[in-house]
């Protein structure tokens, strides 16, 4: 009689009972894993590196300069036309802080030796694409920068340069 | 007389029978339990034959690196006695040991030629194991264990790398990271689970000094004695069968 019912259901109960626990099991392992995987997934510091970060006043960046603001890990670059640039200095190649070089007038990566002009673009070296950019806010005349979305692009475009 | 009759009593005794739990082995028995009857003898085979001893065949490269391994983890722990993982204690705790600590440049130079002669002999051990085919069936999971022990070890070493904190280690770690960062989908969020940023910094700093100190050295522990474990339970050295 009983033999005859579980046919009909198609599973047994011991059947059943055994996917219960084996789903149960595979269900704890996954939780286990997703919370050390959030338990070592790097967080942001509220107000260091990956958050907002206050450049300063437009009119201290005179046009046709490139200035390194070090607590944001970017440079300014002020173009001829007043428009402003927030470039991440970290080379595009393999990570080196990429220096910007008064003397040469480009930015010249001490590693690999990949070379950027002022607005990022690669003029040398095996640097993949243009030095990556943050987004600009300019409000009453000063300059914040988002360093927590750092933008990578193929090429530079006058639009990503923001007018002051 | 005397003294044999206590080396007689203390043979005799419950603990001491209860430590070593085979006769004097000077018969095949015994012989074979002093293997089998200690966690870590029972590893290894109980014979070896005198074909697979030679030396041409293997070059001892496998136990060159084990004891390599144990240089490491005794010089290692001694450093970590005086070093500080912190980006402001890293580097001069470093040169406290090279100069302040007795034996201290010593130990630290133990420690780093011991490192990268591991890293050689593993991969010298490789190449023995391949040319002389001893990762042919029944071998192959052996081979397997012993890939991972090869990635584990490159792991230690490349961790230990950053340690010392100064321009090398920052930059090698920078730029080997950034590599890391190149893979396909896995790429990027790796290289940031293992800085615990998006940069070198003090989270990287402490996560490569676990890894180097706990994690990847208990794991090696682990795999050491499967691969021991596993070349006893295929039959020796593959020498034996050719």
């Amino acid at each position: 009689m009983s033999i005859g019912m579980q046919r009909k259901q198609g599973i047994s109960r011991r059947q059943f009972l055994g996917w219960a626990w084996a789903a149960s099991v595979v269900g704890l392992l996954g939780q286990a894993g997703a919370a050390l995987f959030n338990f070592i997934k790097p967080r942001v510091e509220p107000g260091g590196f990956g958050a907002k970060i206050v450049a300063g006043r437009v009119d201290e960046f005179q046009p046709g300069t490139v200035s390194h603001v070090q607590k944001g890990r970017f440079y300014i670059s002020r173009l001829d036309d007043g428009s402003v640039l927030a470039l991440w200095h970290r080379c595009t190649h393999l990570g080196c802080t990429v220096p910007w070089r008064e003397d040469e007038g480009q930015f010249h990566c001490p590693c690999h030796s990949s070379l950027f002009n002022k607005v990022g673009e690669v003029l040398g070296g095996p640097a993949p694409r243009p030095l990556d950019i943050f987004p600009i806010e300019i409000v009453d005349g000063q300059i914040t920068v988002d360093t927590g979305k750092p933008i990578s692009r193929d090429k530079y475009d006058p639009s990503q340069a923001v007018r002051a | 007389m005397a003294l044999s009759s206590l080396t007689t009593r203390i043979s005799q005794s419950g603990p001491w029978r209860s430590f070593f739990r085979h006769g004097w082995p000077d018969n095949p028995l015994d012989r074979s339990l002093t293997m089998t009857s200690n966690i870590f003898f029972h590893l290894h085979p109980v014979k070896v034959s005198r074909r697979s001893l030679r030396w041409s065949y293997s070059f001892g490269l496998g136990v060159i690196s084990a004891i390599l391994f144990g240089v490491l983890i005794w010089t290692g722990v001694l450093l970590m006695f005086y070093y500080v993982p912190s980006v402001e204690r890293a580097y001069p705790t470093m040169k406290e040991i090279q100069f302040s600590v007795p034996l201290g440049q010593f130990t630290r130079n133990m420690h780093r030629w011991s490192a990268h002669a591991m890293v050689l002999m593993v991969i010298l051990h490789m190449a023995r194991v391949f040319y002389t085919g001893a990762y042919k069936p029944p071998r192959e999971f052996n081979w397997i264990v012993g890939v991972v022990l090869l990635l584990l070890t490159l792991g230690a070493s490349f961790t230990g790398y950053l340690l010392p904190w100064d321009q090398l280690a920052y930059w090698a770690i920078t730029v080997g990271t950034n590599i890391a960062g190149y893979a396909p989908v896995a790429g990027p969020p790796a290289r940031e689970i293992l800085l615990g940023g998006s940069e070198v910094g003090q989270n990287a700093l402490i996560r490569f000094y676990t890894l180097h100190i706990a994690v990847l050295p208990l794991l090696i522990t682990l795999l050491v004695s499967l691969h021991l474990w596993r070349v006893r339970k295929d039959g020796g050295l593959a020498a034996n069968e050719t």
